[in-house]
């Protein structure tokens, strides 16, 4: 009987400290998440502080407080390019950061595969076509002015997002034919806008070299209310999938059915809205590739494959790796910008490279 | 003791290939009901139309009296759990987290105390504690086999399914994975069906056997009404002798049908 | 400096013209450095590079042109019937082709132009026994040197002798006017390229030589390459007097008359965050420059336009709208009307 009862308590507490672990385990994934939070503030002070034109803190901070408190003095000059040059391409860094990386890491689970990223599927190529059609062209679809290349690089990548749709209904959806079916759509945007730089003058060749390459610095609090709208609908959305993509990217699509997940409907619509947040981005950013694909794996290392953590944490990683290298960019040989779609490569390859070396487990299987 | 699941009718093709026609089976509480037939039989396809990863063209299942041919797949999910052949994550995740995705079908985001306890208390069932919080795919076949079967009963489910969870493990382990199927089933009365390549095992492990024969139903009963050798010559097409008690019969394969048999 | 290169392009110009009349072909170095022989005299030719179209226009060779490239092709309002000429493609996509059937005995292209490799388009047409020379005719640094070379390559070296002193002259009026100008009195100048918001000019490129040649000071004279994207912060900051745009797709050039879609695209042009701020657009000192005069041999007539537009007083007596139109008259046989720079003072 005493045998029984010791017997009994032993299987107790090796159930509390089972569950005591997985505690630790879920609040240190929190704790990283809060980590790269504090990093984030950290850089966007820091990018707040630093420019092309050398003012003080004391400076940045009068001219950040005399927008709300008009009793407080700052020249015209620091309140333009604190609130009209810095803060904007700060906080479009951060929402373009967070929307690509939020994109990829959803991409990846849904379609179960660590090479996606938002630019696979042919949003990218869309957008270039889009553009490449207004600026050769002349001829836009929506917007007028200077909105007409960036309302059609939005059309064509939503374009793309559609025939993804149209994917879902006809051809099933499998994760293989959502690859093919983007694959096909970039080489075909890809040759349709070679074959209109056959048309183009020299000048608007540069221009679309030039809108191609990606940079926040036509970042307006136009653009990034534009933006935030986009992704304040689809990121609560994707995260509300986490469940789902666990059952996706855990198990595959028949274990996912028997946990009750609707795969089908889960991947066309995860895929729509990723496609949708990139588009939204890139229409105003340009092609800033690489930290859809690479914030997601950073942030599959720092918290795992969960997507209740990965899906936020990706997008706070994302945040900071953007704005980081807009601050990199814009400093390092200053006066001159290096586009941030550069650095974000030269800086977060190797980085990347260096975390997959140092990683003993494997990453994926 | 009533009828816990029963199966109706239910057909299946994959576009024109009929893989399964007018199955009609019936299983009660407690019971473990093993699927044999050769590759291709439709066994698989029998137990996806169960929990409805495939969608039957017709025929319907009840789960206690229940037809849940109109259910969504959340709701199947509370009541069928699923069991695969074998896992391969693409992500990493660690065991608990791979039980806990059982309570998918109960939860939207967040997790309650009770699925944690359900995960904890499953974990403590199988005997699977010291894996919790490792990698899963760090283990080896036959501890992600625990760890599937883990997540299913993490549903709480009143009808287990298995497709073949012993096909990739070494002898040990086939006898450990069933056994602590064989114990479920019983302990906890819940609706089993295995799938199982072994006739042998199926034989030892399952109360009624279940014979599939190029997409029907050939056979049904106790392990000694089915499992005999007129039954394997037609489909298997192979030659064996039968062995052993009444309550366990135990196969010798010998050769396959039309070849000389050379053992004396 | 330009003394001196005039001087001894003259001499080698007479030197080779000299060797040239006694055989029936000549020897010439092109811009990409290759020597390259031609026979002489030329009578059909293949002009891929609107700059050397131009010059040799202005040589009185237009007749010897027989195919030409897209791009000669867009501009009807200035090449007139040059424009309607075959065509063979663009220069870095020839329809090799159409160029043999022209049946030329020389292709011109640009020879250090990062689009193009002359050697390989000369491989592809050597079997046909086509010459080919890459001639740039839209770099300062070597344009003397490419009119010459095409003053002998089709025998009027006299002829390029005045147009290089017709553009050394502008210079020479510029050079003189602006050189009493203290430092402190010389206009602060941001310059745009045409690609996009924020690219600008650094040395190495020939808008930073006009700029300065014109007495103005490029504010990103301090940048790396020629080419660069700069920090719109820096702009504000070096508050520029003047602004410049290299304006490649502005409704300016040969044959345009109409303002009104020039007002609007400066509006645009100019509506950046505070930029209301910056001198050049309070006091309403931005330019839309054509590329008539801002890039080829135009650059030389553009200098005087830019000086004209940092120093109005001191150029008073010069209207470059009229130089334009007299160095039209006299080497490209015609006037033209059109808008050259927005707005027109």
């Amino acid at each position: 009987m005493k045998q029984v009862a010791a017997m009994k308590e032993a299987a107790e507490t090796s159930k509390l400290s089972c569950g005591e672990l997985y505690s630790q385990f879920t609040a240190k994934k929190v704790i990283a998440i809060l980590i790269v939070v504090g990093l984030l503030v950290v850089s966007v002070i820091v990018a707040t502080m630093l420019g092309a034109v050398s003012l003080s803190v004391g400076e940045v901070l009068r001219a950040i407080i005399a927008r709300p408190f008009p009793g407080v003095e700052s020249t015209a000059m620091t309140d333009v390019i604190v609130w009209h040059l810095r803060l904007p391409r700060i906080v479009m860094g951060i929402i373009a950061g967070a929307g690509l990386a939020i994109a990829g890491a959803a991409m990846q689970g849904s379609l179960r595969n660590p090479l996606v990223s938002p630019f696979t599927i042919g949003v990218a190529s869309g957008a270039t076509l889009g553009a490449s059609i207004a600026i050769i062209l002349g001829f836009g679809l929506i917007g007028t002015g200077r909105f007409v290349v960036m309302g059609n690089a939005f059309l064509f990548a939503m374009a793309t997002a559609l025939v993804i749709l149209g994917v879902g209904r006809l051809r099933g959806v499998t994760p293989e034919s959502f690859l093919l079916v983007g694959i096909a759509l970039m080489s075909f945007f890809g040759a349709a806008t070679g074959l209109l730089q056959f048309v183009a003058t020299e000048g608007q060749l540069a221009a679309v070299v030039h809108w191609t390459f990606g940079s926040l610095t036509g970042s307006t609090w136009t653009n990034i209310l534009l933006v935030s709208i986009v992704l304040s609908v689809c990121i609560p959305v994707l995260i509300r999938y986490s469940w789902d993509l666990n059952a996706m990217s855990c198990g595959g699509d028949e274990v996912a059915k028997s946990l009750g997940v609707n795969c089908g409907r889960v991947r066309v619509v995860s895929m729509l809205l990723a496609s949708l947040i990139a588009a939204a981005i890139i229409t105003f950013t340009g092609l800033i590739g690489f930290v859809g694909l690479v914030a997601p794996h950073i942030t599959r290392y720092l918290v795992g494959g969960d997507h209740r953590f990965l899906l936020p944490g990706a997008c706070v990683l994302g945040a900071v790796l953007l704005v980081i290298a807009d601050t990199l960019g814009r400093t390092v040989a200053s006066p001159t910008v290096i586009p941030v779609g550069i650095i974000i490569s030269i800086v977060g390859a190797p980085f990347f490279f260096f975390l997959l070396m140092r990683q003993r487990r494997q990453f994926w299987q | 003791m009533a009828i816990k699941l029963a199966i109706n009718g239910v057909t299946f093709s994959y576009g024109s290939r009929t893989a399964l026609s007018d199955a009609t089976i019936a299983i009660e509480a407690g019971e473990l009901g093993g699927l044999v037939g050769p590759n291709g039989s439709g066994k698989s396809t029998l137990l996806k139309c169960i929990n409805r990863i495939l969608n039957p063209k017709c025929g319907t299942i009840m789960i206690e009296g229940e037809d849940i041919g109109a259910a969504s797949l959340k709701e199947i999910a509370r009541r069928v759990g699923y069991v695969p052949q074998s896992a391969h994550s693409i992500f990493p995740s660690t065991v608990f987290d791979a039980i806990l995705l059982g309570r998918r079908p109960y939860v939207t985001w967040g997790i309650s105390g009770r699925d944690k306890q359900i995960v904890l208390e499953t974990i403590s069932l199988l005997g699977i504690e010291d894996l919790a919080m490792r990698r899963f795919t760090e283990l080896s076949g036959g501890e992600r086999q625990k760890v599937l079967i883990a997540r299913a009963l993490a549903q709480e489910p009143q009808v287990i399914l298995l497709d073949e969870p012993t096909s990739n493990l070494d002898i040990r382990y086939q006898l450990e994975v069933l056994e602590v199927i064989r114990k479920l089933v019983t302990e906890k009365k819940i609706t089993a069906v295995m799938a199982v390549h072994d006739l042998n095992l199926a034989a030892r492990y399952a109360d009624k056997i279940i014979c599939l024969y190029k997409g029907r139903i050939y056979n049904v009963g106790l392990p000694t009404e089915v499992i005999t050798a007129e039954t394997i010559r037609t489909v298997y097409g192979v030659e064996a002798v039968i062995n052993g008690d009444s309550a366990c019969p135990h196969i010798i394969p010998l050769a396959p049908v039309g070849t000389k048999i050379n053992i004396t | 400096m330009h003394k001196r290169t005039l001087v001894l392009t003259i001499a080698l110009v007479i030197a080779f013209g000299l060797l040239a009349a006694a055989s029936q072909t000549i020897l010439i170095i092109d811009s990409a450095g290759r020597v390259v022989e031609i026979p002489y005299p030329i009578e059909r030719v293949v002009v891929l590079n609107s700059g050397s179209v131009g010059i040799i226009r202005s040589l009185g060779a237009a007749d010897r042109i027989v195919g030409i490239s897209t791009i000669v092709a867009r501009n009807p309002a200035f090449w007139g019937p040059i424009a309607k000429l075959p065509q063979v493609g663009g220069i870095k996509d020839i329809n090799f082709e159409a160029v043999i059937a022209l049946q030329p005995q020389l292709v011109l292209n640009f020879g250090t132009h990062p689009a193009v490799n002359i050697e390989e388009i000369a491989r592809k047409l050597a079997p046909a026994g086509i010459a080919v020379a890459g001639i740039d005719s839209f770099r300062f640094a070597t344009l003397y040197q490419n009119i010459a070379t095409l003053g002998r390559i089709f025998g009027n070296i006299g002829r390029a002798g005045q147009l290089i002193a017709f553009y050394q002259d502008i210079l020479d009026l510029v050079a003189e006017r602006v050189a009493g100008l203290m430092p402190e009195e010389k206009v602060r100048v941001y310059a745009e390229h045409h690609a996009g918001q924020f690219r600008s000019f650094g040395p190495g490129s020939d808008w930073h030589k006009m700029i300065g040649w014109a007495g103005g000071v490029n504010i990103f004279a301090d940048t790396l390459r020629p080419f660069v994207t700069v920090d719109p912060e820096t702009v504000l900051e070096r508050n520029p007097q003047i602004i410049l745009q290299d304006s490649r797709r502005a409704p300016l050039g040969h044959g345009i008359i109409a303002t009104t879609p020039l007002t609007d695209y400066l509006a645009v042009f100019v509506d950046r965050p505070g930029w209301e701020q910056i001198a050049a657009v309070r006091d309403e000192r931005v330019y839309l420059v054509s590329p008539a005069i801002g890039s080829g041999t135009g650059k030389f007539i553009g200098t005087l336009f830019f000086a004209r537009i940092f120093y109005p007083e001191l150029f008073a007596d010069i209207d470059p709208e009229r130089v334009l139109q007299e160095y039209y008259r006299q080497f490209h046989g015609q006037t033209f009307n059109g808008i050259f720079v927005y707005p027109q003072r």
